[in-house]
């Protein structure tokens, strides 16, 4: 708990623009994205499907396929990972930086058995002998509640559950300073979702690194994490403390997205997703937003704090609060007070 | 998608599990060998009643053959008792399926050889060109396949594809009758027909190589570069391996799956390739002996040849099944699940 | 209610771009254009022989034998004095004749066969598709060989071999999509309504069809060009005087070390026909794919 008061900068992403070139024209995933992760913390970051969250897990790492443009600063204690070299890159992937990626089920090479490609790790990044290594797969199965009998078994013999549980051994193995976990639990039942969460929180806190939750689900995300994000249609939307976003939300797309929870109405979201390509002008939420103001369609608000640490991308906001600072988000570098004992709230 | 139940998560696995699945593994080889046996037994049906699109009597053909043109009625009428062509169609097809039961493929109408003798004397220089034809093929396609895959030089790539084009759209026999000109006709280097010495086989089976590593080389790129665009591939990359431990560990053995089994197809192409080129080139195989035999109008040698081909190819295939499943744990066990 | 508007003129606009980029694609992708452009220049040639031929194929004068290129014989004359231009112009006739005739025979019969197989299931199934398995286990052209061998030399007897051997190709490829496509919701939802089978078949299932099986059918008119100058280079398809590729280039060996032309000249018209058939039907592939092809950016 006392870490959270020294709790420096670990990863911070400045004014990052990540752009596609497809043949239906140029696909804007990410445009001007800021935020920084301190260590030991958790951070969320929610939107619907499309909306370049995966993009940006997938870029801090330069994971991207090659018709992708980066552009802007992502330093990782103090470098920046888009001026490193492909090799400097690799001693940074699985050691420093791990990730999940999303769906489990296809991110294990089918023909390999699972304890092979764990103990593969071992064997690369620390130079174990095989044994050694099996050995240690074994024992990481066995933490995150496998069976140790079914390292021989191959992808498609486990469940999706199961999988998952694997994949976070996987990304954990080298314990990095960082986790990127994005969509953990999707396409999971409730009860494993759970049990899920629970573990990888546990795996973060015990090694205390910092992780990055990309999720669409706004449940799993109040549930864990410190601070978070809401990204909509490429940009940051809203970003802040978890409670104070969950409780006072200041724009009209996380207020929709809130109001979705079952708890809370299960009201949709109206409207379709915008497209990246040619995204709507002014405010990019605007057709969908029923707080609608006539500057709406023609002005892009600027993401501007309205309480402490509490920034909205939005004018309605702006219009209706009186204690706007006039001031654009950048990297605010005061640290937030007691974000690793809020932890697993609710779990 | 099916969700796993809770449950169904935390369960250990007991010996009795991994017994289910070893016998599913038996239990797909037999599957497949069941399946054979239904592909020979209609190949024997397909190549018994093939016979009869030859036009007139049969046994007036082979009375033909055998007395020449001046016949009587007598003569036809002892063929025909002699040869079982009296009985109806399907009991001659029964007869015919026992004495194949007993290796007895009949006697050549022509030279009164025996059918399986025969063949299986030109089985060997059938073998020794159709294995040459498919090292040469593989040792053409794998290095190009998997270089135009990482080619990052369009140019170069664009060559490669290019070239790969032209195998695909070259008929062996052209092919062929271009490399007897270049390498015999005009360069001297190395014969242009014959058996026997390593020289004699270079041609042949370059014509055979050739025509069959295009298709193979475009197979392995496309394959390769399927694979290098999985996510195992980018959650390899995400465990920080470098580019050899990828491609080599992750990538190889997932791309060159779909190039095995395609090597038993392939072997299908040789055998229908070997046919022409033993041709051109007057190789002693099974595939001159089938042309020369339709010349001849010599029907139980063609039968003989026919059936002899198919059932190899069958049987080469289904090894080629069993490879693959050894080699790709999914396989396996799909038919159980 | 704007918004909505909105959003379909959108999804109309770009579902239209769609369609133009697909076309563009396929103009981009010079060599498919290129082989579209040889299949149509031989198809005129077919057409037209008798007017662009410069010679009678037929005409043999013996004291004009083996000639090399000349003013009256472009592609100078063979070994009985006959114009090779005009005999390879007549080639196409044959070579594009046998390959339209089998595709267009094969195709039918083959994508009939597998729709029904597909959609029907059950012992017809079962049956057609060992069937399939059989006459696929007879490697490439051995059993168009004996075929043709049997019936004897000559242009019915080739189509008649190839297109009992070819069908089996179209029959698995549509029984393919017909099970992936009897499983989509649209064939669900259509089938709810309880239209007729033959219905849902012909509206539903076989329109969705369609497009692997033009490509097919385009690779499919190159493999048999290959194989009927292949039975006719063995002597067992059209035989001479008739002017075909590959018994021209039979014809030709005897000569082949000193009037190598006599071979070169169907060689090339048959590799060159083969490979504009396969640039277009890549062409058509990547043209027609455009629309399964999807940037998904959260994948």
């Amino acid at each position: 708990m006392s870490i959270s008061f020294l709790s420096t900068q670990l990863l911070s992403v400045e004014n990052l623009n990540v752009s596609f070139k497809t043949s239906k024209g140029l696909v804007k995933a990410n445009e001007n994205i800021s935020f920084e992760i301190k260590e030991g913390e958790i951070f969320g970051l929610i939107g619907e499907t499309g909306c370049g969250k995966t993009t940006l897990g997938k870029a801090l790492l330069r994971l991207l396929s090659n018709n992708a443009r980066i552009e802007g600063r992502i330093v990782y204690r103090g470098k920046n990972i888009l001026s490193l070299s492909e090799k400097e890159m690799r001693s940074l992937r699985g050691k420093e930086i791990g990730i999940m990626l999303q769906d489990s089920s296809i991110c294990f090479n089918p023909v390999l058995s699972v304890g092979s490609q764990i103990a593969e790790i071992y064997r690369y990044h620390e130079g174990m002998k095989k044994k050694d290594a099996e050995k240690k797969a074994s024992e990481m199965l066995e933490l995150v509640g496998i069976d140790s009998s079914r390292k021989s078994e191959y992808p498609h013999q486990f469940s999706g559950g199961m999988l998952q549980r694997v994949m976070m051994v996987v990304a954990l193995a080298l314990k990095p300073r960082l986790l990127i976990a994005d969509e953990p639990t999707k396409g999971l039942d409730p009860d494993i979702k759970l049990q899920i969460l629970e573990i990888i929180a546990k795996l973060v806190k015990k090694e205390n690194s910092s992780m990055l939750l990309i999720t669409h689900d706004l449940d799993v995300s109040t549930k864990l994490t410190d601070r978070t994000a809401v990204m909509y249609a490429g940009e940051i939307v809203e970003i802040g403390k978890t409670a104070t976003v969950i409780s006072d939300p200041k724009h009209p797309y996380t207020f929709a997205l809130l109001h979705s929870l079952p708890e809370k109405g299960l009201m949709n979201v109206s409207g379709q997703s915008p497209s990246l390509i040619f995204p709507p002008s002014g405010c990019r939420y605007h057709p969908r937003c029923s707080n609608q103001l006539v500057d709406c369609s023609k002005i892009h608000p600027t993401l501007l704090e309205h309480v402490d640490d509490h920034f909205a991308r939005c004018l309605f906001s702006e219009k209706n609060s009186k204690n706007v600072k006039r001031e654009p988000h950048l990297i605010p570098d005061t640290p937030s007070p007691g974000c690793a004992e809020v932890g697993i709230r609710h779990c | 998608m099916e969700y796993p139940k809770a449950s169904e998560v935390k369960r250990p696995i007991s010996e009795n599990d991994r017994n289910i699945r070893r016998i599913s593994m038996w239990k797909y080889i037999a599957n497949r060998l069941a399946m054979v046996l239904i592909v020979i037994a209609g190949v024997t049906l397909v190549s018994f009643f093939a016979m009869y699109l030859a036009p007139g009597d049969p046994a007036e053909l082979i009375a033909l053959e055998r007395y020449g043109q001046d016949l009587d009625k007598s003569q036809i009428e002892s063929v025909r008792e002699a040869e079982g062509l009296d009985a109806p169609v399907y009991f001659q097809y029964f007869i015919w399926l026992d004495h194949l039961l007993h290796l007895d493929l009949g006697r050549s109408i022509i030279t009164s050889d025996d059918v399986l003798e025969e063949i299986l004397l030109k089985l060997p220089a059938t073998i020794e060109l159709t294995v040459a034809g498919l090292l040469i093929s593989l040792l053409i396609a794998l290095p190009i396949g998997v270089l135009s895959a990482f080619q990052k030089n369009i140019l170069l790539d664009n060559c490669c594809a290019f070239f790969s084009l032209i195998g695909i759209s070259i008929p062996n026999f052209w092919l062929g009758i271009l490399l007897i000109w270049l390498f015999s006709l005009t360069l001297h280097i190395f014969p242009s027909y014959g058996y026997g010495s390593l020289s004699h086989l270079t041609l042949p089976a370059l014509t055979l190589g050739i025509s069959m590593s295009s298709i193979t080389a475009r197979l392995t790129r496309a394959s390769l570069m399927e694979v290098m665009e999985k996510e195992y591939i980018l959650a390899a990359r995400a465990r920080g391996f470098d580019e050899y431990t990828v491609v080599l560990r992750h990538a190889l053995k997932n791309a060159l799956l779909p190039v095995v089994t395609f090597a038993g197809m392939q072997l299908g192409y040789l055998l229908g390739g070997a046919v022409i080129v033993e041709t051109i080139f007057s190789w002693p195989g099974i595939g001159k002996l089938l042309v020369d035999s339709i010349f001849a109008r010599d029907f139980s040698m063609v039968q003989g040849c026919v059936l002899f081909i198919a059932v190899l190819f069958s049987l080469s295939s289904l090894a080629v099944d069993i490879l693959y499943a050894v080699l790709d744990p999914r396989i396996r066990y799909d038919m159980y699940d | 209610m704007t918004c909505m508007t909105e959003n379909i003129k959108m999804t109309e606009k770009s579902s239209m771009n769609e369609k133009r980029l697909s076309l563009w694609e396929f103009g981009k992708n010079r060599l498919a254009l290129f082989g579209i452009l040889f299949i149509a220049i031989l198809c005129f040639l077919a057409l037209f022989a008798p007017y662009i031929s410069p010679n009678d194929p037929f005409a043999q004068k013996l004291d004009k034998r083996l000639l090399g290129p000349c003013h009256e014989y472009p592609l100078g004359t063979d070994e009985f004095g006959r114009c090779i231009f005009s005999r390879v112009i007549y080639g196409t006739r044959i070579s594009l004749g046998i390959g339209i005739l089998v595709v267009a025979a094969t195709s039918i019969a083959g994508t009939s066969l597998g729709l029904l197989s597909g959609y029907k299931g059950g012992l017809f199934d079962e049956i057609l598709m060992r069937g399939v398995d059989v006459m696929l286990a007879f490697p490439n052209i051995i059993l168009a060989l004996m075929i043709a061998g049997l019936l004897g030399p000559g242009f019915l007897s080739v189509v008649l071999s190839l297109s009992l051997t070819q069908w089996p190709v179209y029959a698995r490829l549509v029984r393919g999509q017909v099970l992936s496509l009897k499983k989509r919701d649209f064939v669900e939802a259509a089938r709810a309504l309880r239209p007729s089978n033959f219905y849902i078949m012909r509206k539903h299932i076989l329109p969705n069809c369609m497009e692997p099986v033009i490509v097919l059918g385009t690779l499919e008119i190159a493999h048999v060009i290959i194989f009927a100058s292949a039975l006719s280079f063995l002597g067992l398809g059209i035989q001479p005087p008739t002017p075909e590729w590959g018994s021209m280039l039979k014809s030709g060996i005897p000569y082949l070390r000193t009037y190598p032309h006599l071979c070169f000249v169907p060689g090339l018209m048959i590799m060159l026909t083969v490979f504009a058939l396969n640039f277009a039907a890549d062409g058509l592939r990547a043209s027609l794919g455009q629309y399964a092809k999807q940037e998904v950016l959260d994948r």
